[in-house]
């Protein structure tokens, strides 16, 4: 009988797609099971379960967060997502919008880009935290605006270097190429440079999409009405552990969610970038 | 376009680039007239300047003296009278084959207008046409059944090929080519020297081919420029040394093909 030579699977060599799952749900499974031991130790050291809520515990607190308002007839935790939603889809349109067109000019004139990088990149080094007390005055302190504004401004510099980034980092050959077919400036820009860098965009803007949650919950912790980050402020006042969790939980669900549209999208409108090997 | 222009004319032109401590002449006086239809061949080691002549006519960096025409029209862009194949980077990655090669008809005026003006009526015929003539062009290479894919797709035989038919289609007074098929494999090298040189008189436009290979350099054009620097006088920048006439696709081992390669070693190029 001859031994089958064992491989030894080195560094980036792939995996099984089946694998991939089972190792996925393991980490899931692991992180669950570190939890309820956590748990129950803190159970047997005679802990307030009400610190160390239980996965049972954490069931039952979702009902209750999803119990409908007698007073208003509608749910609170879902018109909060909502609320948290409709802002951070409003201040990622915003910040997404400036970096874009500022980003994508820094990268195609130089001129615009000597001017406009030291200010951006001075700017990306103020926390946005920081301009929570500006806004506030500048942008009232009801209603949504100076939320919005701080997501705008606390992802839009990060956000702008790195687009103006990526569009210099265009070849000049294929600029040159584009020029050599008959484009215009604004043909190289628009059919030469735009379409090649969008899937590395979307990938930034993917990225700027976990800050954003934090400077909207932030805004919400100084002063809302409603939102998670308001609902988080009354549990945090009602010593509501199992219900922050529950936000918590509610919170990863949805930015991996978002994450998913995000590359979905991606893919859709590129897909020739997905199976594109770097060169 | 008057006629008695040639296709290319540089006068006493010269280039220099900013190093630490001062400049580096590439070459100065450097005068040249391609007329009618050529085949240049452009030669010389590397650091020569060769590829700097080819961004200089091609009008993607200006000269620092001297002036370049091209059939008496001063070179000052990149356009569309003459194309460019380059070594890589010469196809867009997020179109398709076809798209690539017709890539260059979309861009032009006429349609652009006539495509925003009609807006959202507009049901292309002409879009049509153009990726009829695309198609052609690729059945003219044998790469039609490619046509869906992406540039990602092909190898770089075939991604050089779609490259030529996509400067091709716009039938430019002068295809400049840089080192177009430096990364290939020998056996690919070879069948797309032969392609060009078809290509060459289907169509009747002037090539300019900038290689550091001898021998491809003789196999493929109709004239020899050979650009070297004299090792006496480095500070001067090059000069051409060598500019003759070839007989194209003469076998290697011919005694004409011989001589004038000796020649040409002796007088300054050196691999």
């Amino acid at each position: 009988m001859t031994a089958r030579p064992r491989f030894r699977s080195i560094i980036g060599s792939p995996l099984a797609p089946a694998t991939r799952g089972v190792l996925g749900a393991a980490g899931v499974l692991l992180v669950i099971a570190a939890y309820s031991y956590y748990v129950h130790r803190h159970e047997l050291a005679g802990g307030n379960p009400r610190f160390s809520p239980g996965l049972g515990q954490l069931w039952i607190a979702l009902g209750e967060l999803t119990d409908v308002d007698p007073r208003t007839g509608a749910v609170p935790f879902w018109t909060d997502t909502a609320a948290s939603l409709w802002i951070l889809a409003r201040g990622l349109a915003i910040g997404i919008a400036i970096s874009a067109a500022l980003g994508i000019a820094m990268g195609v004139w130089s001129t615009v880009h000597a001017m406009a990088a030291p200010v951006v990149t001075a700017l990306a080094k103020v926390p946005p935290t920081a301009l929570i007390a500006l806004f506030l005055v500048v942008f009232g302190a009801t209603g949504d605006g100076f939320k919005i504004a701080l997501i705008a401004f606390g992802i839009s510099p990060t956000l702008t270097l790195g687009v103006a980034m990526v569009a210099r980092a265009v070849p000049s050959n294929s600029i040159v190429k584009a020029y050599s077919l008959g484009a215009s400036t604004a043909g190289v820009v628009v059919k030469g440079i735009l379409p090649q860098i969008v899937p590395q965009i979307v990938e930034m803007i993917r990225l700027a999409v976990g800050p954003a949650w934090i400077y909207l919950i932030a805004a919400e912790y100084v002063n809302a009405s409603e939102g998670i980050g308001h609902g988080i402020v009354l549990s945090m006042r009602m010593v509501r552990i199992d219900h922050i969790l529950v936000y918590v939980i509610w919170l990863a669900l949805l930015g991996t969610a978002i994450d998913l549209a995000f590359h979905a999208t991606s893919r859709l409108i590129a897909p020739w970038a997905a199976a594109r090997k770097a060169d | 376009m008057a006629p008695n222009h040639p296709v290319l004319e540089c006068k006493k032109l010269a280039q220099r680039y900013r190093v630490r401590g001062g400049h580096q002449v590439v070459f100065e006086d450097l005068d040249l007239a391609i007329d009618g239809h050529q085949f240049v061949s452009v030669i010389g080691a590397s650091g020569c300047g060769k590829s700097t002549l080819l961004r200089l006519v091609l009008g993607a960096e200006r000269p620092w003296k001297g002036t370049l025409r091209s059939c008496g029209e001063p070179i000052t862009h990149p356009d569309r009278t003459r194309g460019i194949v380059f070594q890589k980077y010469s196809l867009f990655p997020h179109r398709t084959v076809v798209e690539n090669v017709m890539f260059g008809l979309e861009l032009s005026r006429t349609y652009l207008a006539q495509k925003w003006l009609t807006w959202p009526w507009y049901r292309s015929r002409q879009h049509r046409q153009f990726r009829a003539e695309a198609m052609h062009r690729l059945e003219q290479v044998k790469l039609h059944e490619h046509a869906g894919k992406y540039p990602h797709q092909l190898s770089g035989g075939m991604q050089q090929r779609v490259a030529i038919a996509q400067a091709l289609i716009m039938k430019p007074r002068i295809l400049l080519m840089d080192e177009p098929f430096g990364a290939l494999d020998p056996s690919t090298r070879e069948s797309l020297q032969r392609a060009i040189v078809a290509a060459f008189h289907d169509q009747q436009t002037t090539i300019v081919l900038v290689t550091h290979n001898l021998e491809e350099a003789v196999y493929v054009g109709t004239r020899l420029l050979v650009l070297a620097r004299d090792p006496r006088t480095p500070a001067a920048g090059s000069r051409i040394v060598v500019d003759e006439a070839v007989r194209q696709g003469a076998p290697l081992d011919a005694p004409e093909t011989q001589e004038l390669l000796a020649h040409v070693r002796h007088a300054g190029f050196t691999d």
